[in-house]
């Protein structure tokens, strides 16, 4: 395949007589640097992955019987705690921690233990008004209710008692205030299980009272916005650790054992979702609850105090990692060889890495191989090592359009970007093959190869196009470019030149973005534009490294019209570069393939997932909700409730239609179209949290802190997670062991269809997916006939709802009953009745998203 | 010899040094306007300004990196002289940018607080609105908009586009002044809007002759001056498509006084009696009886005619009886600046009709004023609706700006849509 090379036999650890050195390895580039225009389209090299993803769906019926009391108890308290939208409050806060404090926190140190201290002091003083705040409203809710027997309290009444300690307005910044009113609805769900379990017999707070209690949960206050500081500042949880070690055993009658999360797919996660830091909270301060005696609560609550706070800096990490390899890339002259600074900077950035890639430590010790590896990745880009290469480097990525843009930062050497693309290269090589199975590492050929592979593809995205072999270039000239410019610091790359583009209305319709929307749907939904609009607009394109966040794009950005802030409505007009949307959007090679589940939302990417952002001349606007489906099958209850999230836009265009005409066939399309792009991204397999199975059961992975990979992918929530169980079930009934992926964050168990192209998903899994299938079309064809005559007979309601001035949006509930033996047979995909029929057992409307 | 040099270079260095670090002070964008007032400009728009700013104090700058050159290479009193005389061309220049500096900065430094600036960003987005729904039709871009607040009676604009004080730049954004008193009642950005979108187009000439031609049975002298008049006809049109009523009531408003039949030959304004007279004709022709017969009955009473000064009084008499014609010869003619078709085709003026509104507002309810996708899409309706009600019912004129304000700050929020 690759004519010319001579493959080294053996690997040696005598630089000076390594059969590296005998050879030249066939490079990437153009035999002769110079700027060309070909127009050939190189194959993506990632072109024929395929994902996977876990059916939801039980295949062994043990695994549908239900576990102890005791353990349903504390499985159905966390999942009526865990909420969704405290992830996003943590996010916008520790972005606005962040962005407060840029400055401070990057500035330049030559401690880096100095530097984390400062920052941490930094946060903690930024964080303590808040602290304050919310230990006053714990200690407030500890003295109240201590006056009162859990016995006798209603739910009614705490919500009455509670409502006087509701956050004060005004105090503190707005989303400080938002995460308080989010800590106060925690406190009063966590108040109202205790009493539920007191009134079972179940908690020791009955004995006890409230009073200590809630003293104990006030204690967990601090360290809940210690792990917010932490993700602030970018950090990651170590490693596995029991967060209720006494308690698993009490439950389950066993230790807990995490389960190691897998990179996705083959792929690095590129940051946490923060979704960890509820995760942590929720479980400290339910298994205080579930305490035998005083000596117990307390000592579950020495337990959450003493939890080991370990944390990484995987981004950080790899960022000082390159930006010396940068160093010393431009300390070289031309004709040295760049061999020791790549070995200087492989162990740094397999350091850096391990606690997301799952790298074997035994590899990143073996001076043969980092050898090997440094030696060969030097010679392959020997060219460009020294003032001259890296000159003819810096004016290629310029010729692209840089100059034009003014990335050219005053005080930075003219090489300066050709050193940053040949750093990014590197880095780019690493991230590519840290996933390789540890036995390539130990054969030299099979290394040699995967390195060639990860290079060329870490060449084709950091390389001006201009300066690759024409195979694989990627139409017009383009370059990747880190960004910001200005800073060390480096948060993401962007390609440039940035380019117009227009975007016809049948293109729209057909290009997928985040969750279940089209662009045509971001474009009339959450931009506002009028219907069947021909978007003329700027593109930018952008690629995540370790550490990007789409708000740090977004807040980075400033030169860019509609960004430059880190809120959710900045950020949320980003949408996912697929090979689809890039042959759509006329860039057909800068696709890029991800799993569906970093496709599900905005707040996971993968490093080296690309997204783009489409400048529109005048829109500034943020964006609001798009419309969407949710689906939750709760096997506690024997329920299936379906969620029809109404935008804003489509609720006022049907109350519009319902006042005038009074005819409902207009909502009914409008809701069908809705359902169609859901069912359309439940086989994409990017439905995410759209579908959830709440179990009856408690499960290990609910009382255990995942990896670090799991929890930048995001955490396994609270809420029931099934994927551990399901994972088991489907192996045990199926024995299709290999190809399960293990990838489904916690409750939310991801719908798997086999990607087109020759996925190999596991048999239970393809039964699941039938299921999954066959179930859905059944709600929906069951809600679809339900709707009809709801909506004739409740026009009024859906039109005052549409008309509530402090929602956005209106939420039909559907939730259907079928019994439970029918739900578990058809969920065992046993049974598939062709003509059964569930009508639902009730229709709600409610003003804004549920 | 030597120390008469000296002594001269002196003078010149001094010179040289003073305006140089005078134009070197002129980038400091945040001394013209303040951090806060920047940041409420909508950041596309506080971009282009800022870029178009720099470029121009840069040129001034570099045009003084030669002028301190020349004066390091003189090696004569003839060359200290000839610096002497580049340095007043200097200041010229300084001066020039300065001016363009200035304006911008008070422009943006009119979004004092965070209020104003929403306010103001509403006004900027309708402004776009309106100039969009007749550019895009055409294919031709709408530009930035920067609206300010200032004192005065009547608004202004300084179009996109135009050649600046400086001579070099162009300037990046059409700045349109709101007076203060019309800051709730801004149909007057229409009319501004008007404005640029006719230089867009070039229809102001059109128009000019579309007047002469459709009135050629008239004296040429009236023929002439109604023609003369044509660019403020074309934004007054302009407005009334968009708003209604509502902008030929705001506009008597301010043209109402004791200059109702000043004319100067050469303005472009007609003579305000007759310009509020062919608003309600306009209202007459295109939505029928109503509320503008009152306005304009109340106008003739008001200002007579026999008091206009006796060369200004058969102008206005011998106007009346055109005034339908006029009308439709502005609204309902096709022209080619709207590639062949009539300005009321592209932007139809019975969408504003008062009926119209009320069936808006039946149709939709209250999600009208509070909801997202009604306020961004109808915002020009909602204008047209607030002017009208302001108009018809002004003992209610306090409750009406109250919901144009809250409706405005909604529009002008950057976080309408969440």
């Amino acid at each position: 395949m690759r004519q010319g090379v001579v493959m080294p036999s053996h690997l040696d650890t005598e630089r000076d007589t390594s059969p590296v050195a005998l050879f030249t390895p066939e490079s990437p580039f153009l035999e002769t640097a110079q700027l060309s225009q070909g127009e050939e389209h190189g194959e993506h090299p990632i072109a024929d992955r395929f994902w996977e993803t876990e059916s939801p769906f039980l295949h062994d019926i043990h695994a549908l019987e239900v576990s102890s009391p005791l353990a349903s108890e504390f499985s159905e308290l966390l999942t009526e705690l865990y909420d969704e939208t405290f992830n996003e409050t943590v996010r916008d806060m520790a972005a606005e921690a962040a962005t407060l404090h840029a400055q401070q926190l990057t500035g330049e140190f030559e401690d880096r233990d100095a530097a984390t201290a400062r920052a941490e002091r930094l946060m903690a003083e930024h964080f303590g008004p808040l602290a304050q705040m919310a230990e006053q409203m714990f200690e407030q809710f500890a003295q109240t209710f201590a006056r009162y027997d859990p016995q006798s309290l209603t739910e009614a009444e705490i919500d009455r008692l509670a409502e006087q300690f509701q956050p004060p307005v005004g105090q503190l910044s707005p989303i400080f205030e938002e995460f308080l009113g989010k800590l106060f609805k925690k406190a009063t769900g966590v108040l109202k299980g205790a009493v539920n379990l007191v009134k079972k017999g179940v908690a020791a707070v009955g004995k006890l009272g409230l009073g200590p209690f809630l003293k104990k949960l006030k204690g967990l206050v601090w360290p809940l916005l210690k792990r917010v500081i932490q993700f602030a500042l970018n950090k990651l949880p170590a490693s596995v650790r029991p967060l209720a070690q006494k308690l698993a055993s009490k439950l389950l009658g066993t230790q807990a054992e995490a389960e190691a999360g897998e990179a996705a797919g083959g792929v690095l996660p590129a940051t946490a979702t923060g979704e960890h830091v509820q995760f942590e909270f929720d479980v400290q301060a339910v298994q205080l609850l579930f305490a035998a005696d005083e000596a117990e609560m307390e000592q579950f609550a020495a337990e959450s105090a003493a939890a080991p706070q370990q944390y990484v800096d995987v981004a950080g990490d790899m960022d000082r990692a390159r930006q010396q390899l940068t160093t010393e890339l431009s300390a070289l002259q031309q004709g040295q060889s760049a061999g020791p600074a790549i070995q200087n900077f492989l162990p740094a950035a397999l350091v850096a890495l391990q606690p997301i890639a799952k790298i074997a430590i035994t590899i990143i010790g073996r001076p043969k191989v980092v050898n090997f590896l440094g030696d060969l990745l030097a010679k392959l880009i020997q060219r460009y090592v020294g003032a001259e290469g890296a000159k003819l480097l810096s004016r290629a990525v310029a010729d692209v359009g840089l100059g034009l843009v003014g990335l050219e930062v005053p005080g930075q050497s003219p090489q300066r970007l050709g050193y940053d693309a040949l750093a990014a290269t590197l880095e780019n090589t690493v991230t590519n093959l840290v996933n390789q199975p540890e036995y390539v590492f130990e054969n030299e050929t099979l290394l040699e190869a995967a390195t060639l592979q990860a290079f060329e593809a870490a060449v084709q995205g950091n390389f001006p196009s201009q300066l690759l072999k024409p195979q694989l270039q990627n139409g017009e000239p383009s370059s990747f470019v880190l960004m910001p410019r200005n800073q060390r610091r480096k948060y993401y790359k962007k390609n440039y030149p940035v380019r117009e583009v227009e975007i016809v209305p049948a293109v729209a319709k057909e290009v997928k973005t985040f969750g279940q929307c089209t662009l045509e749907q971001f474009f009339r939904d959450q931009l506002l534009l009028p219907d069947n609009t021909t978007v003329k607009a700027k593109l930018h394109i952008y690629e995540a490294i370790c550490g990007t966040w789409l708000g740090y794009i977004s807040q980075m950005e400033t030169n860019v019209g509609g960004l430059g802030g880190y809120s959710r409505q900045a950020y949320y007009q980003f949408h996912p570069l697929t090979p689809e949307a890039a042959v759509a959007l006329k860039v057909p090679g800068l696709g890029m393939e991800v799993p569906p589940e970093y496709l599900a939302g905005r707040e996971a990417l993968a490093v080296g997932q690309r997204v783009y952002y489409l400048e529109l001349p005048g829109q500034t606007r943020g964006v609001g909700s798009a419309s969407y489906v949710r689906l939750e099958i709760d096997l506690r209850k024997g329920e299936i409730r379906l969620y029809i999230y109404l935008s804003e836009k489509r609720s006022q265009e049907i109350a519009q239609q319902l006042r005038t005409s009074g005819a409902v066939a207009g909502a009914l399309q409008t809701i069908a179209e809705i359902v169609g792009a859901f069912v359309n991204t439940v086989r994409r397999g990017s439905v995410g949290r759209a579908v959830r199975v709440i179990r009856e059961t408690l499960e290990p992975e609910q009382l255990t802190l995942p990896t670090a990979a799991a929890v930048i992918q995001g955490a396994r929530s609270a809420a029931g997670a099934v994927a551990g169980a399901v994972r088991s079930a489907v192996n045990s009934a199926t024995n299709a062991v290999t190809s399960v992926a293990a990838t489904v964050a916690g409750n939310v168990a991801g719908a798997a269809l086999p990607a087109a192209g020759g996925a190999k998903a596991g048999v239970g899994s393809a039964i699941g997916q039938a299921a999954l299938e066959w179930l859905i079309n059944k709600i929906l064809d069951w809600a679809n006939q339900a709707l009809g005559r709801w909506l004739v007979d409740n026009k009024d309601l859906f039109i005052r709802h549409a008309s509530d001035p402090s929602k956005r949006g209106v939420t039909i509930i559907i939730t259907f009953n079928p019994s439970q033996d029918l739900l578990r047979r058809v969920l065992l995909a046993t049974v598939f009745p062709a003509t059964l029929a569930v009508p639902p057992g009730r229709v709600e409307l409610v003003a804004g998203p549920r | 010899m030597d120390r008469d040099l000296d002594v001269l270079r002196r003078q010149v260095s001094r010179q040289v040094v003073h305006w140089l670090t005078a134009a070197d002070a002129l980038s400091n964008l945040e001394q013209m306007a303040s951090a806060g007032a920047w940041s409420q400009l909508e950041r596309y728009l506080g971009v282009a300004v800022r870029q178009s700013l720099a470029e121009a104090v840069e040129q001034l700058r570099r045009e003084g990196a030669v002028l301190r050159a020349r004066l390091r290479a003189c090696s004569s009193a003839a060359d200290l002289r000839s610096v002497q005389r580049a340095v007043m061309a200097f200041r010229e220049r300084y001066l020039q940018t300065e001016t363009l500096v200035d304006f911008y900065g008070r422009a943006v430094n009119s979004r004092t607080s965070p209020e104003q600036g929403t306010i103001l960003r509403a006004c900027d987005l309708m402004a776009t609105r309106s100039m969009d729904a007749v550019l895009a039709p055409l294919g031709v871009a709408a530009p930035r908009v920067l609206s300010y607040f200032e004192r005065g009676l009547g608004a202004s604009i300084l179009k996109a586009g135009l050649r600046l004080w400086d001579g070099g730049t162009l300037s990046p954004a059409a700045a349109i002044k709101i007076t203060f008193h019309n800051r709730m009642r801004p149909t007057a950005l229409i009319h501004e809007t008007g404005h640029q979108v006719a230089h867009l187009l070039d229809w102001n000439t059109e128009l000019a002759s579309t007047l002469e031609l459709g009135l050629r049975d008239i004296p040429v002298d009236l023929q002439k001056t109604w023609s003369s008049w044509a660019s403020e006809i074309a934004a007054d049109c302009f407005a009334f498509v968009h708003t209604g009523f509502g902008s030929v009531s705001a506009l008597s408003d301010v043209v109402g006084g004791e200059s109702v039949f000043r004319f100067i030959p050469g303005d472009p304004h007609p003579i305000a009696y007759l310009r509020v007279l062919l608003g309600v004709e306009m209202c007459v022709r295109f939505f029928g009886a109503g509320p503008w017969d009152e306005l304009g009955k109340t106008w003739r009473e008001t200002y007579d005619v026999g008091e206009a000064a006796p060369g200004v009084r058969p102008i206005v008499t011998d106007s009346l009886p055109l005034l339908p014609r006029i009308v439709d010869l502005c609204l309902r003619t096709r022209q080619r600046a709207f590639r062949g078709r009539a300005l009321s085709d592209l932007v139809d003026p019975a969408r504003v009709k008062p009926e119209a509104l009320s069936a808006l507002e039946r149709t939709v309810g209250t999600s009208l004023f509070v909801s997202p996708p009604w306020i961004l899409g109808e915002c020009l309706r909602l204008l047209a609706l607030h002017s009208l009600r302001f108009a018809v019912d002004p003992e209610h004129g306090v409750e009406v700006l109250r919901d144009q304000r809250a409706w405005m700050m909604q529009l002008g929020s950057d976080k309408l849509a969440a």
